[in-house]
C-alpha cells in the first residue's frame, strides 16, 4: 500500500516537474520571442497619408486638385488564375488611351511586363500598376480577379490641361519614389503644399478591431497648405488661346505672353508655348518643362530704347526736347556704322522723335550722353542682371557684364537693345517701373496662403525708387507717342489709352547676327494715366514677317482688346 | 451556560455574514471586471465601424470632390459652351452714357 502511494506520489512529481520545466521553456527561455511574435500580430502601424495643397486662381477655381487614385497589387499565394490569364485582363485596362497603330505593340509589352512581375519569384506581393483611375478600378473589380487588391494613393489633377502649365509645374517622383513637385509653383512651395505625413500605432485583435485599452499612439498628418495665385483664369485662358493662335498665324517657332499689375507685381497671366500636359508630364520632351517666360533670355531690340530714355531723362542727360544733333544720317561707333532699321534718318530730331521712329542713332545719342557708369547703374535699378525673385521654381538670369567692359560699341549696342540679354519677366518688370510712377516691384504668383483654419495674405513687395515719377510720366507719354504714331500705329486700337513699344532684335548666332530670323515682342500698359496692367508678348522666328510691328503687335491688341473689356477700360472718346 | 451557547450562535452567524460578503465582492468583482471587458470589446468594435463609415465618407468625399474640380473647369465649360453653340462676342460697341440708344425687348 504505501509502495503504490510513494510511486503516485513520485509520479505526481515527475508531472509537476515536467510542468515546471515546459512552462520555464515557454515563459523564460522563449518568452522573448514568442512576445515579438505576439506583438507583430496585434500591433500594428500605418502610415496616414498628408494631402497635397491646392492651387487656385485668383476666383478660388482649381488650378491644381488632388483627387483619388489607386495602386493595383497582386497577393501571389491568393492568386487563382494563371500569370498569363491574369495580365491579358489587364493590360488592356492598365494601357488606357494610346494610338491605334501602336497599340497592338503597346498591348503586348504591356501583358509581359505585368506577367513577369506575377511570375516573379521569391516575393508575395508586387505592385501592378500606380495611379489608376477610380473607373480602371471598378472594371478590374467586375473581372473578379483573386489576388488582385487596392491601395488608396493621391494624384494630381490639372483640370485646365495645358493651360497655366509652365506656372504650376507638375508632380513626378523624387529618387525614393514620393511624390515631388518640379517647376514653377509645385516645385517652389514643394516643402508647403507636401504637408508631413502621420503615423498611427495600435494594438488590435484577430479580427483586426481596435482594442481600445490597448497600447496606441498617433501622430496627426499635416495636410498641405493651398495657395490661391494672383491668377486670373479669363485672362489665363484668353493669353493662351490668342498666344497658340498667334503664333499659327505668323508661323512663329515659339513665343510668351505676360500679363502684370504694375503697381503690385501681382502675375495676372503667363503663357509660353509649346507647352505641355502636366498631367501627362512624361509624354513630353525635358525641354518644355522649364518656363522661358522666366528662364529664356533674349536680345530685347528696340523694347529696351524705353529703359535707357527713362534713364536719361531722370538722370537730365536729356529732356524731352532734347535735339539729336548725329540723327542726319548713319553714326561710326569704333569700326562699326550704326544705322537706323529702315534706313530713314530724321535730322533734329527730339527725344520723343527718336521713340517715335524708334530711332538707333538717336539711341547711341542717349547713350553718349547718359554715360556708361550711369547708364549701368540704372540698367541694375532696373532689377536687370539679377533675378525678380518671382515665386517660381527655374527663374534664371544673364548676367550683366561688369562696366569696366563696357566700350563704346557695347555701350552704342546696348542703348537699342542689342548686346544685352534680358528674360520676359525682367524686361515686363522694368517696363513696368515706367508704369507704376517710377518705382521697382518684385513679381509675384501666389496671393494668399490658406490652411483650413488660417490664412495668410502675401503683401507686394516694393524694392525701390529707379526713377523718378515726373521722368515715369515723360516716358509715358512718350510711349503713347509711339503706340500712335509709331510704326505699329496701323494697329493700335483708336482711344484705347495705350501706351507701347514695337521690338525687333536680331538673333545672335556663332558670333554673328542672323539676317532673316528675329524676335518680334510688344510691350505696352494701359490706361497710361492709370494702369490696370502691364502685358508683354514675344514672337520668337517669327517667319510671317520679321517685323514686331505686324507680328507682336497686332497680337498684343488682340489680347488687349478682351483686357480693356474685361477690366472695364473704356477709349477715351 | 445559556449566555455561552448564545455567544457561540452569534459567533457563528458573524462568521457566516462575514464569509457570505466576501463571496459577495468577489462576485460584485468579477461580474465588473466581465462588464468591463465586454464593453470595451463591444466599444472596439463600435470604433471599427465608425472607422469604416469615416472611410465610406471620405471617399464619397473625394468623389464629390473630383466631380466639382473637373465640371466647374474653363476648358468643360468652354466644350460645354461650344455644345450649345454659345460663341464669343467679336463686336463691342462703346457709346457715351447721353447718345440715345435703341432697346430692344
Amino acid at each position: 500500500m504505501n509502495l503504490r502511494i510513494n510511486i503516485f506520489y513520485i509520479g505526481l512529481f515527475c508531472a509537476f516537474a515536467l510542468l515546471l520545466f515546459r512552462l520555464f521553456h515557454w515563459q523564460v527561455y522563449k518568452g522573448q520571442e514568442l512576445s515579438v511574435a505576439a506583438r507583430n500580430q496585434y500591433h500594428s502601424g500605418s502610415t496616414i497619408d498628408a494631402p497635397r495643397g491646392e492651387i487656385l486662381a485668383s476666383d478660388g477655381s482649381w488650378l491644381a486638385a488632388s483627387g483619388e487614385a489607386w495602386l493595383v497589387w497582386a497577393s501571389l499565394p491568393d492568386m487563382k488564375k494563371s500569370s498569363e490569364e491574369i495580365a491579358e485582363k489587364l493590360a488592356p485596362l492598365f494601357l488606357g488611351e494610346v494610338d491605334e497603330e501602336n497599340y497592338k505593340n503597346l498591348l503586348l509589352n504591356e501583358v509581359i511586363r505585368i506577367r513577369d512581375l506575377l511570375e516573379k519569384s521569391g516575393v508575395v506581393w508586387v505592385p501592378l500598376k500606380q495611379k489608376v483611375s477610380r473607373e480602371v478600378k471598378l472594371k478590374i473589380e467586375s473581372l473578379g480577379l483573386k489576388g488582385i487588391g487596392f491601395d488608396l494613393q493621391e494624384k494630381r489633377i490639372y483640370p485646365e490641361a495645358s493651360s497655366a502649365a509652365h506656372i504650376l509645374g507638375f508632380v513626378g517622383k523624387s529618387q525614393e519614389g514620393s511624390d515631388t513637385g518640379y517647376f514653377g509653383l509645385e516645385g517652389y512651395y514643394e516643402t508647403a503644399l507636401s504637408g508631413k505625413p502621420g503615423f498611427l500605432s495600435r494594438e488590435s485583435d484577430a479580427a483586426g478591431i481596435p482594442i481600445v485599452l490597448g497600447e496606441a499612439r498617433e501622430i496627426s498628418a499635416i495636410r498641405g497648405i493651398n495657395l490661391k495665385t494672383h491668377i486670373d483664369s479669363s485672362i489665363q485662358a484668353n493669353l493662351e488661346e490668342k498666344l497658340k493662335s498667334g503664333i499659327e498665324k505668323y508661323t512663329a517657332a515659339s513665343g510668351t505672353a505676360i500679363v502684370m499689375d504694375p503697381k503690385t507685381g501681382a502675375v495676372l497671366g503667363m503663357v509660353a508655348y509649346p507647352s505641355y500636359d502636366p498631367d501627362e508630364y512624361w509624354r513630353y520632351s525635358d525641354e518644355l518643362f522649364s518656363n522661358p517666360a522666366i528662364s529664356s533670355s533674349f536680345e530685347p531690340g528696340s523694347i529696351f530704347k524705353v529703359l535707357v530714355m527713362a534713364a536719361a531723362l531722370d538722370s537730365g542727360a536729356v529732356t524731352q526736347d532734347t535735339i539729336c544733333d548725329i540723327c542726319s544720317g548713319p553714326v561710326k561707333v569704333d569700326k562699326y556704322s550704326i544705322e537706323t532699321w529702315n534706313n530713314e534718318y530724321h535730322p533734329d530730331s527730339t527725344m520723343v522723335d527718336v521713340i517715335v521712329h524708334s530711332d538707333n542713332v538717336g539711341m547711341v545719342f542717349v547713350s553718349r550722353r547718359l554715360g556708361r557708369e550711369s547708364f549701368y547703374t540704372y540698367l541694375t535699378k532696373f532689377g536687370l542682371g539679377e533675378i525678380t525673385g518671382i515665386d517660381l521654381q527655374g527663374e534664371a538670369s544673364p548676367p550683366l557684364r561688369d562696366v569696366t567692359e563696357w566700350g563704346p560699341v557695347e555701350l552704342a549696342t546696348a542703348s537699342f537693345g542689342q548686346g544685352i540679354a534680358v528674360t520676359p519677366i525682367q524686361m515686363i518688370r522694368a517696363v513696368s517701373v515706367i508704369a507704376n510712377d517710377g518705382e521697382l516691384v518684385i513679381p509675384q504668383v501666389v496671393d494668399e496662403i490658406v490652411d483650413d483654419t488660417w490664412e495668410e495674405d502675401i503683401k507686394p513687395v516694393r524694392l525701390w525708387r529707379v526713377i523718378s515719377k515726373q521722368s515715369a510720366n515723360e516716358m509715358t507719354s512718350m510711349m503713347v507717342q509711339a503706340a500712335k504714331n509709331g510704326e505699329a500705329k496701323w494697329t493700335h486700337l483708336r482711344g484705347f489709352k495705350v501706351a507701347g513699344k514695337t521690338g525687333t532684335a536680331q538673333i545672335p548666332i556663332a558670333g554673328h547676327y542672323d539676317e532673316q530670323k528675329t524676335i518680334a515682342t510688344f510691350v505696352g500698359f494701359a490706361p497710361y494715366d492709370n494702369p490696370k496692367f502691364v502685358m508683354m508678348v514675344t514672337l520668337q522666328e517669327p517667319s510671317s514677317s520679321p517685323w514686331a510691328s505686324e507680328t507682336a503687335a497686332p497680337l498684343w491688341y488682340s489680347m488687349a482688346k478682351d483686357l480693356f473689356l474685361y477690366f472695364g477700360i473704356q477709349p477715351e472718346n | 451556560m445559556k449566555y455561552a451557547r448564545k455567544k457561540d450562535t452569534v459567533k457563528k452567524q458573524v462568521r457566516f455574514k462575514k464569509k457570505h460578503l466576501l463571496w459577495i465582492y468577489f462576485a460584485a468583482f468579477i461580474s465588473i471586471q466581465v462588464f468591463f471587458t465586454i464593453h470595451t470589446a463591444t466599444a472596439g468594435a463600435e470604433l471599427a465601424n465608425l472607422e469604416e463609415k469615416a472611410g465610406e465618407l471620405s471617399e464619397e468625399k473625394r468623389i464629390l470632390e473630383d466631380t466639382l474640380v473637373s465640371k466647374s473647369s474653363l476648358k468643360s465649360l468652354e466644350e460645354k459652351a461650344q455644345k450649345l453653340r454659345l460663341s464669343k462676342n467679336e463686336n463691342v460697341v462703346y457709346f457715351q452714357p447721353e447718345q440715345t440708344f435703341a432697346k430692344a425687348d
